[in-house]
C-alpha cells in the first residue's frame, strides 16, 4: 500500500470512529457511548501514526503536502459549520421547549454528538476527496 | 476539469517526459506527493510560486515554459 492512501486511510477510520460515536451519543445509545475512550484514542492515534510517518518517510511531501494542506484547509470550515449550527440549534431547541430537557447530561450527551460529528466529517471528506483523485 | 485549467496551460507532462522522470520521482525532488504532481499535470490543482519554481528548476526551464496564461 502507498504511503499516500495509509494518510488517507488513517483519516476515513478515525472519522468514522467519530461519526460513528457522535450518532451514537445523539440516540443515547449506551454501548457505543461507552465507547467514547475510543475517539479520543483515534484522534490520538492518527496524529501519532501520522508523526511517524512524517519523520521516517524520506519524501515528507508524501504525508502532507501544500495540496492536501490546502485541500484540509478548505474542508475543515465543514467541520465548524456542523459544530456551531448544532450547538445553536440545540440550544435554540431547550429554549423553545424548555420542559423536554430534564437533566442537564443529556444536554452535554448532544454537545459531545455535535462535537464529535463536527470534527469527524472534515476527516472522512477529506479521505474520500483524496482517494477520488485520479490515479 | 479538463487538461488544463481556465486560463492556465501547463505542459509539466511534456516537459517531465522530457527529462525522463515519472511522476514520483519528480514528486520526490521537490517534496511533494505523487498526487500533487497528477493533479498539476491534470489541471486540476494550480501550484504555488515556490513549487512551480522547484518544478522548474528540477526540469531545467523557466517558469513560463510550464506554465502560461492562455
Amino acid at each position: 500500500m502507498r504511503l499516500e492512501n495509509i494518510v488517507s486511510s488513517i483519516f476515513l477510520v478515525c472519522g468514522l470512529v467519530q461519526i460513528v460515536l457522535g450518532v451514537g451519543y445523539f440516540l443515547d445509545y449506551a454501548p457505543i457511548i461507552m465507547l467514547s475512550g475510543l475517539g479520543l484514542l483515534a484522534t490520538i492515534s492518527l496524529f501519532v501514526i501520522r508523526g511517524i510517518l512524517y519523520s521516517r518517510s524520506k519524501n515528507k511531501g508524501e504525508v502532507m503536502d501544500e495540496r492536501s494542506h490546502a485541500r484540509w484547509l478548505s474542508i475543515l470550515p465543514i467541520g465548524f459549520v456542523i459544530t456551531n449550527i448544532g450547538i445553536a440549534l440545540l440550544i435554540h431547541s431547550v429554549f423553545y421547549d424548555v420542559g423536554t430537557v430534564k437533566d442537564i447530561d443529556v444536554l452535554i450527551d448532544d454537545i459531545v454528538g455535535i462535537l464529535f460529528v463536527g470534527w469527524g466529517t472534515p476527516l472522512v471528506l477529506f479521505s474520500l476527496s483524496e482517494f477520488r483523485e485520479k490515479p | 476539469m479538463g487538461k488544463n485549467h481556465k486560463e492556465l496551460n501547463n505542459k509539466l507532462e511534456e516537459f517531465r517526459k522530457r527529462a525522463s522522470l515519472t511522476q514520483s520521482e519528480l514528486a520526490e525532488k521537490v517534496g511533494v506527493s505523487r498526487k500533487s504532481i497528477n493533479s498539476i499535470e491534470n489541471g486540476v490543482y494550480i501550484p504555488t510560486t515556490v513549487l512551480a519554481l522547484k518544478i522548474s528548476k528540477e526540469l531545467n526551464c523557466s517558469v513560463h515554459d510550464l506554465f502560461q496564461l492562455t
